[in-house]
């Protein structure tokens, strides 16, 4: 069931939130010990918090379609009174006196939280491979990952745990996990969602967003969360649309971009061949489809990766003498980016605006992208790199390719399940828009989904 | 190539020598990759992070 189809039953007192809650909760009874997806379970504020919603509820008066809705949020989103460790044991036992934006804004929107969701260590890496609490497990495939950092979220979302959880994406930490646990992620335009009281890995990359069951689902979550924060100062002004997408999109006359360099190079053929199916799709539903020469995206990703290494290193500094407390992939990285030159950082930022120009240019003549979200599915816990073709590639590098140079941008983009590949692990397909036409894109997606029924499909541990 | 040992023992970094080289391997490839981007931005462009000062004087 979809966070839109719940609604309706709770306004129709079909069901209960406290109903609702309680599978959930008894989901997360059942695979968390399976799947790791959950850090802190919050049983009896959720059922406290259900049983608020269904008061209001009788009494009329719905703040949101989210309103009795059991909701995740990542690790990294400051909660009240609740551990907040991104992961890491440098943050054991840190228990926030206050809420994150998004924190707050669920909670006025009557979401219940159900738990805090398992991350990488530090949002820093793309498997959530946990060293010091364990690996998260992909719920189609309890050997693979289910990718990262929101690697929690993805994998509750697609188990039903809770019908939505928040992630956090500097590189393409919500749509990877997405990608891989065949559910919606969506990274809004840098500044649409407020990051004020979420443990930052890097200022000037990281975007909030929700992952879902469904296209709409993510859309209605957006209506709650964007906004200006005037506590954060990267938030923007930009006013916000009602991102809802109508029970029937026409993509007539949308023009979509697909680009004939780069993103389909060394990619899975099941990818390639699920992501060509859905530019037919849209073609067939009235989008014009232009081939498009997109900039030098490899570039991106190393200008991308400066800033990261250099921003990373920069917040985690401080905590650098407790190495003993920081897994090695993360500790690594973090010592690299102590080596990058200030005057590097500040030609990477400077360097950012060329691209971001060169995007704005190509954005004249299109609506959206659409590219592979990553160019293979969901691969083994412990494996560090994968074969494309003839070559092994190194799995974060791999898994970031198509990703990360969109958070150079900030510019809006989601990933949405597109098919299976030969073993039947999920596919996702990423589509870009310009600065803060989420409505746009979600237009688009929600056209492709109501034509497809990929996003019916359930982990095989759903069905025993 | 910069000498990537040097600097860690210059900034006194507590790293093992078997962690720099690791370190290395990276950073000589991105060194070398972002190497010709440096001079992309036009000579009088402005980094991508803002700073503003408000009317009553701070930081924005």
């Amino acid at each position: 069931m979809t966070i839109l189809e719940a609604a309706a039953r709770l306004r129709a007192r079909q069901v209960s939130s406290r109903e609702l809650t309680q599978q959930c909760l008894e989901q997360i009874e059942r695979h968390n010990p399976a799947l790791n997806a959950f850090l802190v379970i919050t049983t009896e504020q959720a059922l406290a918090a259900a049983d608020q919603a269904d008061r209001e509820l009788a009494a009329g008066v719905p703040r949101s379609l989210l309103h009795g809705i059991p909701i995740g949020l990542k690790d990294v989103f400051c909660t009240k009174g609740i551990p907040t460790t991104a992961g890491s044991k440098l943050f054991t036992g840190h228990v926030p006196d206050y809420d994150s934006a998004v924190t707050e804004k669920l909670a006025e929107a009557g979401a219940v939280l159900v738990g805090k969701t398992h991350m990488h260590e530090l949002a820093y890496g793309v498997t959530s491979s946990n060293p010091h609490f364990g690996a998260v497990r992909n719920p189609w495939d309890p050997n693979c990952v289910p990718g990262g950092s929101s690697g929690g979220s993805g994998a509750a979302v697609a188990s039903a745990m809770c019908y939505m959880a928040m992630g956090s994406d500097t590189g393409g930490s919500i749509r990877i996990p997405a990608a891989f646990c065949n559910t919606v992620g969506l990274k809004p335009t840098f500044g649409r969602v407020s990051r004020r009281g979420v443990m930052p890995l890097d200022f000037s990359l990281d975007h909030m967003g929700p992952l879902t069951r469904s296209v709409r689902d993510a859309a209605l979550c957006l209506d709650v969360l964007a906004g200006q924060d005037p506590l954060d100062d990267s938030s923007s002004a930009e006013a916000v649309d009602p991102y809802l997408p109508a029970e029937s999109v026409s993509l007539k006359g949308i023009r979509i971009g697909v680009p004939d360099n780069f993103y389909f190079d060394g990619v899975d053929p099941a990818v390639q061949a699920s992501v060509r199916k859905m530019v037919q799709l849209a073609a067939g539903l009235g989008a014009d489809v232009e081939v498009i020469q997109v900039p030098d995206i490899q570039a991106m990703n190393t200008t991308a990766r400066v800033i990261l290494l250099s921003e990373a290193a920069s917040v985690m500094e401080r905590f650098l003498d407790r190495r003993e407390e920081i897994g090695e992939e993360v500790r690594i990285m973090l010592d690299q980016g102590r080596f990058i030159p200030a005057t590097d950082y500040i030609n990477a930022q400077r360097v950012r605006r060329v691209f971001r120009a060169q995007f704005a240019e190509l954005f004249r003549k299109i609506d959206v992208i659409f590219t592979p979200s990553t160019p293979t599915a969901a691969q083994p816990i412990g494996q560090k790199t994968v074969r494309i073709g003839d070559r092994d590639e190194d799995f974060r590098l791999a898994t970031t390719r198509f990703l990360r140079a969109i958070n150079l941008l900030g510019y809006p983009a989601l990933s949405m399940p597109c098919g299976f590949d030969a073993r039947k692990m999920p596919l996702g397909l990423q589509i870009i828009a310009p600065p803060f036409a989420e409505r746009r894109m979600l237009d688009v997606a929600a056209a492709l989904e109501d034509a497809t029924d990929f996003h019916h499909q359930v982990p095989p541990l759903m069905k025993q | 190539m910069p000498n990537w040992k040097q600097i860690a023992q210059a900034r006194n970094l507590p790293m093992t020598p078997e962690e720099i080289d690791r370190a290395a391997v990276v950073l000589d490839d991105l060194e070398a990759a972002f190497a010709p981007l440096r001079e992309l931005a036009p000579f009088d462009s402005e980094p991508a992070v803002s700073f503003s000062v408000g009317r009553e004087g701070g930081a924005q």
